[in-house]
This record gives C-alpha cells, structure tokens and sequence, in this order.
C-alpha cells in the first residue's frame, strides 16, 4: 500500500526540514522532509556520499538532526527525548537498524549468542530457541557456536539481519542491505519482507533493480543531500532526467563492430 | 563441556607462565623448548617463524644493549643473555599454541564483562589484520621494483597512520552499533 496522503497522525517516523553535516563544514543532508506511515515500503536512492547512511542512523537516533525535527510516533528523536530511559527502550524495541558494514552491530561470542541478544533484552521467552530458528531461516545453522567475527562478509550480513529481525521490529531500516549477499540470501529476504506486510521498511539502495522488490514509494537524494524525488518508485524510475542528476544512471557510448555507434542509459542494475 | 576444557586450558596456560617465570636454570629452559618444539610437529617451522618476527627486534635490542652494558661494567653476560631469550621464546610458542588451542571468549564465560571486551578486541584485531594485510599487497602491487628502505618506512608510516584512522572509525561504528541494538540502555 502505497500512503499518498499520509497524515502526521498516521505518520509512524516523520523528518522536517533536517539538516545534517559532520562538522567538517559540509552539509551531508539539507532541508530533508518526508514522512513514513506504518507497514509503509520506502526506498531511498541516491549516489556514494549522498548522505542515505546518515539518514538511516538519524532515523535510528543515532546522529541528531542540526536542525529540522525527526519523530518517531510523534515523539522527537532528539538527545532531550532519548534521554527518556522507558522511550528509549521502546524505541529501541520498535525500530532496528542493519547496518552497511555489519561488523559494526555484531559484538557477542558466538552467532547463537548475538542473535539471542536482542530478544533475551526484551524479554522475549525463549531466546536461545528464537536465536536458533532465525540463525536456520537464514542459512546460519551450521555457525552457531562460531565467533560472528570469524564468518564471512555475506555470512555476517545474514547474522546482522538475523539478530535485527530476532527482535520482530515495527520499523526496520535497511542500510544497502544486499551489498554482500549472496542471491539465495536476496531471495529470502525480499520473500521475508513481502510477508511481513505489518512492517515498515526504509531501504537505502543505489540498486535499481533491488528497488523495485524492496518498495514502491522512492525518495531519491541529490548528491548534496537534497531530496530531489518523493513519489510513486515506477515513476522516478521513468524519469531519465531525475536518475541522471541523481548519479543514479549514467550514459556511456557504445562502439559497434559495424562502426556505429550511440549512447546507453546505464544504472547498478538493470530496471527495465 | 567446551568451556569447562578451554577454561583448564587457560588456567594451565597462566600456571605454566608462572612456572616458567620462576625457572632461572638454562638447560632447564632448553629442554623445555625442546619439548615444546617437538609437539608442534610438521607446524614446528611457520610457528618458529611467527614467534622469531613477533620477538626479534625486542629481543635483540634488549639482548644487545645489556651485553654492551655488562662489557663495560666487565660483568658476564652470557648466560643472562641465553636465559633471557629461552625463557622469552618458550613463553612466546606455548602462548602461540595456547591462542591456537583455546577458545578464549568460552574460557572468559564466567565474567560477561571481560568476555565482552574480549570480543571486541578480537573483531578489531580480525579487521585491522585484514586491512593490513591488504595494504602490503597493495604496496606490492603499486611497486613493482622493491623500494629502498626509506620509501618502506615511509609506506609503513603512512600504512600505520591509515590504520590508526581505520580503528577510530571501526570504534565509532562498533559504538553506533551497539547503542541502535540497546547495549546502553541500561547503564545509564
């Protein structure tokens, strides 16, 4: 479902008019708006450097906007607001984050013992059963007991998500979440998301042809971190002109055997 | 079951270390690495060749600058030298084999705290081995004709600045890790 009108009632994270730079003089991100209803599918496209990482850690209450207001559930996501011992619970409960470079949320012993975390942090019963169930629908049986650092670049990426997804979050942020993963794992995750229609999912992606399984709202950021697209995916996925200044597609000449000659549309991925 | 071995692993491990710092005898000491090297078997040459480049330059210069020292002082020296050594290359090969035989975040699982730390460390190490590694290929690969020594040093002081960098950054993100999974939650 698709909220073309959303509401701030409805909203479930809303970002107004954020900015945000590293303190090296640049911005990153500038006067960013957009909201996110509840089960909603929102793709964030953009070039290296545009700035969708640090969106998805603003949105996870990671980084804190220099100006604009995030909420989550009405709620700012501020350093006042998180200071909130039981908010910062919930929200932490409710919104999970899968990193780009997975070895940044994996810090326990074993992979049984990471994916088990989360839950046993929430109380879930059960975690050590929780922890073996997703460590299995994700291909990770066989490591259970290895150290998460030990595995692989793919095998840690299914660990990330596996310990994100343990924890049953309502909003779930995805940081180029299939950059290390194998097809099979692709698959599974684009299946496990289609069936989690409760969820709502924001996922960062310069892969077109990924975008399409992964959501039909897109939110594409120019190269200095300006939103240059908020709408239905198809359509920005249409628009030459938009990918184009998005450094989403590039046009390269091709040189045939015949001698002719003419110049390609080109993106990570082939959309069409 | 695992932990309760790798756990009496350690304990032998540290007794041993204990043991050994008390020995003052070289032949003692020599028999000791005699043994040690025999049940390395087949593997005996790449862990000599690990434990000899992780103590060489300490060894040598320590080794060095107390010969030199007793010299002049016109005290003996040698067997000082000799104890000093055995007794470092022995420590060094039984730690090797303990790192390779110990689980040590099993042998830590009666303190969450330690183990935690345990664990970091080892993921830093792991990921600041990897790129190290990666930037002696690279050097290699961007020098076809070997370097003179000064150009090494320089690629090495740059390589360990990079590599200082990288660890900041892995720290940063490793806390932003946490934090988004709630590891703060309840310490503050």
């Amino acid at each position: 479902m698709i909220a073309t009108e959303i509401t701030p009632e409805m909203a479930m994270l809303q970002f107004d008019s954020v900015a945000f730079g590293y303190g090296d003089g640049g911005r990153v991100l500038d006067d960013v708006s957009f909201d996110l209803a509840a089960g909603e599918r929102l793709v964030v496209l953009g070039a290296n450097g545009c700035g969708k990482s640090t969106l998805l850690k603003l949105a996870n209450g990671l980084l804190f906007a220099d100006s604009g207001i995030v909420r989550y559930q009405g709620r700012r996501l501020d350093r006042a607001g998180l200071a909130a011992k039981d908010w910062r619970r919930e929200f932490r409960a409710s919104v999970g984050l899968v990193f780009q470079h997975p070895e940044a949320m994996l810090f326990n012993p074993s992979v049984g013992e990471e994916i088990a975390y989360g839950p046993q942090r929430l109380g879930k019963p059960n975690p050590e059963g929780l922890a073996l169930e997703w460590a299995r629908r994700l291909g990770l049986e066989r490591h259970i007991e290895r150290a998460p650092f030990a595995l692989s670049g793919g095998e840690k990426q299914r660990l990330a998500l596996a310990c994100v997804l343990a924890c049953e979050p309502r909003l779930l942020l995805l940081d180029e979440p299939t950059a290390n993963l194998d097809p099979r794992a692709i698959g599974w995750l684009i299946d496990h998301l289609a069936g989690a229609t409760q969820l709502a999912v924001m996922t960062t992606t310069q892969n077109l042809a990924l975008a399409v399984e992964l959501g039909q709202r897109a939110l594409v950021l120019s190269e200095a971190g300006r939103i240059l697209f908020d709408g239905l995916l198809e359509v920005a996925l249409a628009d030459t002109e938009l990918l184009v200044e998005a450094n989403l597609a590039h046009r390269h000449l091709h040189r045939h055997q015949d001698g002719t000659q003419h110049r390609h549309l080109h993106s990570h991925g082939d959309w069409s | 079951m695992n932990a309760k071995r790798d756990r009496c692993l350690l304990l032998a491990w540290l007794a041993a270390v204990v043991v050994i710092s008390q020995l003052h005898d070289p032949t003692l000491l020599g028999v000791l690495l005699a043994l040690i090297l025999a049940q390395y078997g087949r593997g005996l040459p790449g862990a000599l060749k690990r434990v000899l480049v992780a103590i060489a330059l300490v060894n040598i210069t320590v080794s060095l600058g107390f010969a030199i020292h007793a010299v002049l002082d016109e005290r003996p020296w040698l067997e000082f030298v000799l104890r000093l050594n055995l007794r470092v290359v022995v420590l060094a090969l039984l730690t090797l084999w303990a790192s390779q035989g110990i689980r040590l975040e099993r042998a830590l699982d009666f303190s969450p705290g330690l183990q935690f730390l345990l664990v970091l460390a080892q993921g830093q190490i792991r990921a600041l081995q990897r790129l190290a590694a990666d930037f002696r290929f690279g050097f290699t690969s961007r020098n076809p004709v070997p370097l003179a020594l000064g150009g090494r040093m320089r690629g090495a002081g740059r390589q360990a600045a990079a590599l200082m960098e990288k660890a900041e950054l892995h720290a940063e993100a490793l806390t932003q890790g946490m934090q988004s999974r709630g590891f703060f939650d309840d310490r503050d």
